[in-house]
């Protein structure tokens, strides 16, 4: 297994667009930034929506996290998986002892591994950037905090958002992996995954609109059955002192990664002959 | 040219993510007539102005949702797997074994696109446009978005108008995206060029929304804001685009 899995790790980086992805973090962190620069035009510095140096890395990936990324993962799972599998070349991996199921489970913990690095390059460069762009003060007022947090305290909570982070690519992924081993076609694959993504961002408002007919907390139990709604509004919720939701979205993003690996699993079972 | 365009029509059509795409809408088209209805008919000019449906303007509203459907999943996945699908597959090798001109290949695959996406406009505003007249509450007269007031008559020719905009945008995305499958090595990179293009676009400049929410720039063209930016954009990406893609296309080393 760890030989298959060194192997998937090598394919992986012999794509050009694996290394054009990486390329890519530098150009999004400079347009996140810019844009929470024209936000702060607007904003007092004691909100917490306003951008200094200590909370950038969190503001920063707020709005990429449901856009780019989940479009990385897309990406990614529709080259290792549909493009291997359907133009033949995963039968050169197949010709050593290793079943599909098992290949695929390879190629799920490389695009962990891959998703858990991008992060690390993320971070990293949210923190340089936010030294150079914004204001530094030694404390600043944090999201459902009551108190201002102080550099040290800020750099906890900003670990502790990517890791929650890391959770829901994990779970998009699980989805999108589904997608692209039942796909035939790459196109489909991603027509299909961003048709997951649309009716995500689309369903959650439209039970905004059925308020008055259900009670106040099951709409935003069923708001926050949305991956996207959870990378959007859920994780800073999530990190709040006293959180009463904190339960539901590790219970729905277990589902989601529970149900999906279920499936994955039925899928690749019935699909491990058809290469003999 | 008429049997460049039969076989590609056909191809088109043995692509079963053609007929299943189409499937798709017509489900999305028929769950776009329930959730207006349920709704208790009210929908969004844009983020700040909402109104009231009724027999002559509800046309108009179907493709605030759908329009991101055209725009993000459909034409992005016929477009990349007739211009790029087949030819990096191999398939097309076989079409050009036939001495034909490079660009009627081009034209044809563009003229089966762009007929596909305007069947599939004009159905949208038949059932639209019938949805409409039956289910919503009659009104003799109504206005838009910063416009007089119309009868049943006006108000048709300002959906055809509508719609007819709309259209012109989905062919810029469909020039778009045919540009991107051409100069992308694979399909992957090509739908992933050209849904970065729609998104990018926004970041580069507001004019750019109508790749998004379709509904809203055209709504407010039509109440005689922001023509010239509009107008201008959708001209300039159009031609570019296009000649760029024709360009490329030609000049393209075919085999080995």
């Amino acid at each position: 297994m760890s030989k298959l899995l060194a192997s998937e790790w090598e394919r992986l980086w012999k794509r050009k667009v694996t290394w054009l992805m990486f390329a890519a973090i530098p150009i999004m962190v400079y347009a996140a930034a810019k844009y929470c620069l024209h936000q702060n035009n607007n904003l007092s510095p004691d909100l917490p929506q306003f951008t200094v140096a200590g909370n950038f890395p969190v503001l920063g990936l707020a709005e990429m996290l449901m856009t780019a990324f989940n479009f990385v993962v897309l990406v990614i799972a529709a080259m290792i998986v549909t493009e291997e599998y359907r133009s033949g070349q995963l039968r050169m991996v197949l010709i050593r002892a290793h079943s599909f199921q098992q290949i695929i489970i390879a190629k799920y913990i490389v695009l962990a591994g891959f998703i858990f690095l991008y992060l690390v390059a993320y971070f990293i460069s949210c923190y340089g950037m936010g030294y150079a762009l914004f204001s530094n003060p030694e404390t600043y007022p944090q999201f459902h905090y009551q108190d201002h947090v102080t550099l040290g305290e800020g750099f906890i909570y900003n670990l502790k958002f990517y890791g929650l982070a890391f959770l829901t690519l994990v779970a998009m992924s699980s989805v999108v992996f589904f997608i692209a081993i039942v796909s035939h076609t790459t196109t489909t694959t991603l027509g299909i995954g961003i048709g997951f993504l649309l009716i995500s961002f689309l369903y959650p408002n439209i039970i905004q609109l059925f308020q008055q007919f259900l009670n106040n907390e099951v709409v935003i139990k069923l708001f926050f059955t949305s991956i996207p709604m959870i990378q959007w509004e859920g994780l800073t919720l999530m990190l709040a002192k006293s959180s009463s939701l904190y339960g539901w979205m590790l219970l729905v993003l277990s589902c989601y990664i529970l149900l999906f690996h279920l499936l994955i699993i039925l899928v690749t079972r019935r699909k491990s002959d058809i290469f003999i | 040219m008429r049997s460049i365009l039969l076989s590609e029509y056909e191809r088109a059509f043995k692509r079963k993510k053609t007929s299943i795409g189409i499937l798709v809408y017509c489900f999305l088209l028929t769950l776009e007539c329930v959730f207006l209805y349920l709704t208790g008919g009210i929908s969004f000019y844009d983020a700040n102005h909402s109104v009231q449906l009724n027999s002559i303007n509800t046309a108009s509203f179907f493709l605030r949702e759908l329009g991101l459907f055209i725009n993000f999943i459909l034409i992005p996945m016929f477009v990349v797997d007739s211009f790029n699908g087949e030819y990096s597959s191999g398939a097309l090798r076989l079409v050009l074994i036939r001495p034909q001109k490079r660009v009627s290949l081009f034209l044809a695959k563009w003229i089966v696109q762009a007929s596909l996406i305007l069947a599939l406009t004009v159905f949208t505003w038949l059932i639209a446009t019938i949805f409409g007249q039956m289910i919503m509450p009659y009104v003799s007269e109504t206005n838009f978005l910063n416009t007089e007031s119309m009868n049943i008559f006006e108000g048709l020719i300002y959906s055809i108008k509508f719609y007819g905009l709309s259209y012109v945008i989905f062919l810029c995305v469909i020039g778009l995206s045919s540009f991107m499958s051409i100069v992308m090595p694979n399909p992957i990179m090509a739908y992933m060029g050209t849904v970065a293009c729609l998104i990018g676009g926004v970041y580069i400049s507001g004019q750019f929304i109508y790749f998004v929410i379709v509904s809203d720039s055209v709504f407010e063209v039509l109440g005689n804001a922001n023509q010239y930016g509009f107008y201008s954009s959708l001209l300039f990406l159009f031609v570019i685009s296009h000649i760029m893609s024709i360009g490329i296309w030609n000049r393209k080393q075919w085999m080995g």
